[in-house]
């Protein structure tokens, strides 16, 4: 990684310049004073930033014009300021048509505590000229190197045997590249949410906006370039990595999954397997001491999340505390729940479970997921079952398959879909 | 006291031999009620001549009265009996008499009906529940008399689970194995033999279901429902301090004592919303040979829900009883033996249409067989030290079997809980589908042995009635215990011990000795009562290690009564009592807490899940941990109460203060241990490569300490009563036919712990479970209060035979506080032992910051349980053809008013229940 950013450092400081060359000996326009503005997220409005670097591009003759906040080793003639809620760059640079782009990293607040995440501004094509040109107010986005991941399919539900009864260990995800690039899943975290659709309550304090309540979080190991994908591919991760069709002839083989979720759990009433063929996920955090599965009526929600901090800091500083009134039956229970939250800012993807009878919320900031998928209708359906909820395939391009993506699972997924994985 | 009575007549008669004169008769009587046949008991007979009452006597037990040596003449004879009809008659007397007499019961003055628990007038706090209020009641099992008792209520019977008792508990009690000794703290005697509960074991292990905890005795004490109330003639449910007579009790005492002779045949046929009830019984005598014999059957059969008959439970007792007299002249000598048998079945299957193989079902019988043999030998002279000498025995042996067998397909790979030796070795996987199957066998044998002395003693006006006596009682399993193939248990999931025979337990002995002296002082017009006694209980065969091991507790009791003169007012004497005491009360625990089961805990080293088969391989290490716990105490609950009586013109009100307070009630406290284990690496070895299971001498391990938290026995359960418990029972108003009875109670109870505890946080960071453990000394119990009043009116309507009563039942409000705790340890301890003060910069530690526990601020405040609501029940009883038909009914919530009310910003609707009845035939031939 640090290599990686000395020699970038180096390419953009040769071609800094190269492009000043250029400017002077080939570049006759008259310059331009290019302000503009760029609010930090509406979640990150009190945020420090820790990284700042701006890049105007001239699209015509490809010179770079560089301004960095941190290091302060910007040329002269871009130049970037703080302000209340977000930056103010400026910059002296020749008329012409650029392209922009600012991105950096910020520290906020979520909960009294802090936060780091990567932001980004971008504008394609921008038109520059007169004295003083002042660009439209723009607004940063989150943003992480593996946007692109998304969730190709959820299988909780788990399978029935011959005899009907409820066989849930064949539980995967599949996570699919949906860029056109090579990502990398190495510290992708799949995380299961903490609260439930079908129960909403007033939890405080309320951070669903800024963060995700997790009730596990597993990381797929890896220095950062171990776990190539192609795009269009995915990965199958297993709740067990086992040739399930041993114990139920109903379900699937997954003795060949890409990972699966180990627990080590030391425990003989509620063991976990470990298959030496599978590498194991890294758990990071679960709220219980026994093996993993998931919500197999589908009231949990699901986010892919890369994280940005090492292990330590997080187990240590993203503790959340949510008190809340449990009501039923015309008695309230005051209640509290401890947990780990990962910022909306680190998460690629999320997937919201429920059913018809008993929605009630989302348990991811409608940014994330606009809307639900699900299995079965009601609560306890027997008829959910072998189900999986699946992304719809927008379109395939060049033999790549483009899955549907619209941050609103309603209309993302194929809800009681058959498993992909689950043969015929 | 009848008995002293009669005693006291009986000898009355015999002093009158001393003026006898020539030509005299003896003179015997027979007194029975014209209805039943029954022989009346101390009904008063007297001789009168020129106007005057010159010879008097009672009827005895038999209703028999005699008079001996009467000179011959003209006579009125006068027999009275409360309740019924005067008898007159002319005598000539020439000869002597036998004659039999049949008195009719009194139809205009009804005082005496009492549908309700009365309070008692002795010298503690009590409820007395006789005959008449049964049947008016008409209860399936002992639980509904419950209903009848300063804050009691009526409710629907359950009888599909475990029906405890529950005394002075807001809100009727809570369920949890930690605050088991309320209810099993309360000691049952049926004709005076203690119901043995201590050597219970029965439950299945690792049985986790809600419907199995309902349905397990264990440490639960009596369960009620197994008691039939058809062969009952009078419950006393003691809620004061009893007599130090009656041990292995912390709360209080109920005595049950049943019918005894007659004559009739009674038929009972009762059918409700849940239950159908059969009963016959027949009472035989002989009074030649002064034998009553009396034959009771009855059957139960209820179900959780009218709809469902798969899950049912059913009961059949069947009792024999023999009372024998034998009088000399100086001593009476009597023999009551009983013979019982109680069945209680549970049985419950899973629909056939969705059972695979039709093969779940669980089935629990309980056939408990009884012997009680009393002896009984009082003196016939009133004057003497001697009093009487009671002697009670109890045998009783219960065969009980609990099987439960389910098709059992596991979700994922599972452990087979067969290790039965410490150390390292191999597990064995279960199959996915197999038919666990799990058994107990449970036969729990108790004994108990009990010897009385009541002396008289006077010092100057002092009379001191003296209570002196012995008790001894044995507990002892002889069953098979948890019965089971560790390859194929039902409960594969949450079995932590291995199959041991009960009879392996050594048995519990409890001896006890006991003295008292009730003293009656008369201090002018006033009466002052004194009842101090002390008891030293001990337990036998433990072993010396044992705290208990030859300790002696000294339970001192103490209760007082002052009787003011009465006053005068208007036509009527009004009449004021206040009575109070104090004691300690004490109770062993049971052979299950003395001797539990042995915990194995198997830790996983190696899960080597192989995709082939043949290379699979589970290794792990077992400790085996004896959770016996040697410091544990007997529990100990102190109590004092303050009464007051105020009667006039047969309307009485008392009211009862009390304050419970035990700090050593039995719980399940906490041990941590640390286990060292081996976590095997098998990414040391190529998968691929391998042509058999792993050999752990090619794989890498790293050392590691588990910190585990088991529970032990302990004495670390608080449990505090205090409260008010009132009750004004009204004179029948005679216009109206009426009476008003009004009781309730305000009560208030802690449920909480007097110890702390460690706790640890189930949590996995980083692979792993955290690597502390907590010692908190929260408090982990709430307080609850409640407050409820009955309302009942009842009315007698002799000519029409009918006899009807509304009972409105209000509960004002119940309430439920936690107690306020801080959710952070004292100290953590680490895998090592170490023990560290847990500080605020603990709580920013990755780890420890989960030993915190947060709680919303909320909690602590006071929460409402259940909001005023208000029941009204109908009662009805009604005798046909010259009494020997009674046909009754109830409705419950015959109206219910349930109001709806605002709470935390939400309009709460309370929804009242439907309405439950039932109606019953009694035949009485």
């Amino acid at each position: 990684m640090k290599q990686k950013n000395i020699f970038s450092a180096v390419l953009i400081a040769c071609i800094t310049v190269f492009s000043f060359i250029s400017c002077n000996d080939d570049d006759p326009n008259p310059e331009s004073r290019v302000s503009w503005k760029i609010a930090f997220p509406e979640v990150a409005d009190n945020a420090q930033v820790v990284d700042m670097k701006v890049v105007f591009t001239n699209i015509n003759t490809k010179s770079e014009y560089t301004g960095q906040f941190a290091t302060k080793a910007a040329t002269n003639s871009v130049s970037i300021a703080m302000e209340n809620d977000g930056i103010a760059i400026t910059a002296t640079i020749p008329e012409g048509l650029y392209k922009i782009l600012a991105e950096g990293k910020i520290n906020y607040m979520i909960d009294s505590a802090f936060t780091v995440a990567t932001i980004r501004a971008y504008q394609e094509a921008v038109t520059v000229s007169d004295v003083e040109f002042k660009m439209q107010d723009e607004t940063f986005s989150f943003y992480t190197p593996s946007q692109g991941f998304v969730f190709e399919e959820i299988y909780f539900t788990g399978s029935t045997t011959p005899e009907n009864k409820q066989y849930s260990a064949d539980q995967y995800f599949k996570i699919f590249n949906n860029s056109d690039q090579i990502l990398y899943a190495d510290g992708l975290a799949i995380a299961e949410s903490e609260f439930m659709t079908i129960d909403k309550q007033d939890y405080s304090p309320d951070i669903m906006n800024q963060s995700f309540s997790a009730d596990f979080i597993f990381v797929i190991p890896g220095n950062g370039t171990e776990h190539p994908v192609e795009p269009g591919k995915s990965l199958v991760i297993a709740l067990q990595g086992s040739n399930h069709l041993e114990a139920n002839p109903n379900s699937i083989d997954l003795s060949h999954a890409d990972f699966e979720f180990y627990d080590v759990t030391n425990n003989d009433k509620f063991p976990d397997v470990q298959n030496p063929a599978v590498p194991d996920l890294d758990k990071w955090y679960s709220s219980t001491f026994t093996y993993t599965s998931l919500h197999n009526r589908g009231f949990k929600s699901y986010v892919l999340a890369k994280m940005q901090i090492d292990k330590e800091t997080y187990l240590k500083d993203y503790f959340y505390t949510a008190t809340y009134e449990f009501k039923f039956n015309g008695q309230v229970f005051p209640m509290s729940k401890d947990t780990y939250h990962i910022p909306n800012s680190w998460i690629v993807d999320a997937v919201n479970c429920s059913i018809e009878s008993d929605f009630q919320w989302l348990v991811t900031d409608p940014s994330l997921d606009a809307g639900w998928t699900h299995c079965g209708k009601v609560d306890h359906d027997k008829n959910r079952y072998n189900k999986s909820v699946r992304r719809k395939i927008r379109a395939v391009e060049n033999g790549r398959t483009i899955l549907e993506d619209t941050n609103n699972s309603t209309n993302d997924f194929e809800a009681d879909a058959e498993p992909s994985l689950k043969k015929r | 006291m009848k008995f002293l009575c009669i005693l006291f007549f009986l000898s009355y008669g015999g002093l009158q031999e001393t003026i006898a004169i020539p030509d005299t008769y003896n003179i015997k009587i027979t007194i029975r009620d014209s209805v039943n046949k029954e022989p009346l008991f101390l009904s008063t007979v007297a001789l009168i001549l020129n106007g005057k009452q010159i010879y008097t006597t009672s009827s005895n037990d038999f209703g028999i009265a005699v008079l001996n040596n009467i000179p011959g003449g003209d006579y009125k004879l006068h027999i009275t009996f409360i309740g019924y009809k005067n008898y007159h008659t002319k005598l000539h007397l020439t000869q002597d008499m036998n004659k039999e007499i049949y008195l009719s019961p009194e139809v205009f003055n009804m005082q005496e009906v009492v549908i309700t628990a009365k309070e008692a007038k002795g010298i503690t706090s009590s409820s007395i529940i006789n005959r008449k209020a049964m049947e008016h009641l008409q209860p399936s099992s002992f639980s509904d008399l419950l209903e009848l008792l300063p804050g009691g209520r009526s409710k629907d019977p359950m009888l599909t689970k475990v029906n405890n008792i529950h005394l002075r508990e807001a809100g009727g009690g809570v369920s949890g194995d930690d605050f088991n000794i309320a209810s099993k703290g309360i000691a049952f005697t049926i004709d005076g033999a203690l119901i043995n509960t201590g050597a219970d074991m029965f439950y299945l292990s690792g049985e986790e279901s809600h419907n199995h905890s309902q349905r397990s005795t264990v440490e639960k004490g009596v369960d009620m429902r197994t008691i039939s109330t058809d062969a009952i003639e009078q419950v006393e449910i003691i809620r004061g301090i009893p007599s130090v007579e009656y041990g292995c009790l912390t709360s209080g005492l109920v005595n049950i004592r049943r019918k005894s002779g007659g004559s009739n045949w009674h038929a009972r046929f009762k059918v409700d919303g849940s239950s159908k009830l059969i009963y016959l019984g027949k009472g035989v005598e002989f009074p030649q040979q002064k034998i009553k014999l009396n034959i009771d059957i009855d059957w139960l059969g209820a179900n959780a829900d009218p709809r469902n008959n798969l899950e049912n439970y059913k009961r059949l007792t069947f009792s024999f009883r023999l009372g024998k007299h034998w009088e000399t002249e100086k001593n009476t000598f009597s023999y009551y033996g009983n013979i019982d048998y109680a069945g209680s079945f549970n049985t419950d299957q899973i629909d056939p249409d969705i059972n695979h193989d039709k093969t779940d079902s669980y089935k629990s019988r309980i056939n408990r067989f009884g012997l009680i043999n009393n002896f009984q030998i009082s003196s016939n002279r009133e004057n003497s030290f001697f009093k009487s000498l009671f002697f009670y025995s109890s045998v009783n042996f219960s065969k009980d079997k609990m099987k439960e067998e389910r098709f059992c397909s596991l979700f994922r790979p599972m452990i087979a809980p067969n290790s039965t030796e410490a150390g390292e070795h191999d597990g064995v996987y279960l199959p996915f589908q197999f038919i666990g199957s799990q058994e107990v066998d449970n036969r729990p044998f108790g004994a108990s042995m009990r010897l009385t002395a009541l002396l008289k003693i006077y010092t100057g006006i002092l009379r001191h009635d003296l209570k002196i006596g012995l008790n001894w009682q044995i507990d002892k399993n002889y069953g098979k215990g948890q019965i089971y193939n560790p390859l194929q248990p039902s409960n594969y999931t949450s079995i932590s011990s291995r199959p041991r025979p009960y009879y392996d337990i050594p048995a519990g002995h409890d001896v006890s000795l006991f003295a008292e002296d009730y003293l009656h002082l008369p201090t002018g017009k006033n009466t002052f009562e004194l009842q101090a006694g002390i008891r030293v209980n001990s337990q036998l065969n433990l072993p010396s290690n044992y705290k208990l091991h030859h300790k002696f507790y000294i339970d001192p009791r103490i209760n007082a009564k002052w009787i003011f003169p009465s006053l005068p007012v208007r036509e009527n004497m009004i009449a004021f009592e206040l009575g109070g005491g104090f004691g300690w009360h004490s109770m062993q625990p049971s052979l299950s807490q003395l001797y539990p089961n042995l915990i194995y805990d198997d830790i996983i080293q190696l899960n080597y899940y192989h995709n082939n088969p043949n290379y699979r391989r589970v290794q792990m290490v077992t400790y085996i941990f004896d959770p016996a716990n040697q410091n544990l105490d007997i529990a100990r609950n102190f109590k004092w109460e303050i009464r007051g009586n105020i009667s006039y013109a047969d309307n009485d009100l008392s009211v009862t203060f009390f304050k419970e307070k035990m700090n050593s009630g039995f719980r399940t406290g906490t041990i941590v241990k640390p286990l060292l284990y081996k976590l095997y690496d098998s990414n040391s070895i190529d998968p691929d490569k391998i042509q058999a299971p792993p050999d752990l001498k090619d794989l890498t391990y790293m050392q590691d300490t588990l910190l585990r938290i088991y529970g032990i026995n302990t004495n670390g359960t608080r449990l505090n009563k205090s409260g008010i418990e009132f009750q004004f029972i009204s004179k029948r108003i005679q216009a109206l036919a009426t009476r008003i009875t009004i009781s309730g109670a305000y009560l208030r109870t802690i449920y909480s712990n007097s110890e702390g505890f460690y706790s640890k946080s189930n949590k996995v960071i980083d692979n792993h479970p955290i690597p502390y453990v907590g010692w908190y000394k929260d408090p982990e119990g709430f307080i609850r209060r409640s407050f409820n009043t009955n309302f009942i009116f009842d009315t007698y309507l002799p000519k029409l035979k009918l006899l009807f009563s509304f009972s409105a039942q209000c509960h004002w409000f119940s309430d439920q506080q936690t107690e306020r705790k801080s959710g952070i340890p004292v100290y953590y301890m680490d895998k090592q032992g170490n023990q560290y003060a847990y500080t605020e910069k603990s709580t920013k530690d990755m780890y420890l910051q989960w030993l915190k526990v947060s709680y919303n601020e909320t909690l602590f405040d006071r929460s409402k349980l259940e909001h005023f609501n208000l029941n009204v029940n109908l009662k009805i009883t009604k005798r046909l053809y010259q009494d020997r038909i009674n046909l009754a009914l109830f409705v419950n919530r015959l109206l219910s008013i349930h109001p709806d009310y605002h709470y935390h910003g939400v309009k709460v609707r309370q929804i009242g229940q439907s309405p439950y009845f039932g109606m019953e035939l009694n035949f009485n031939i």
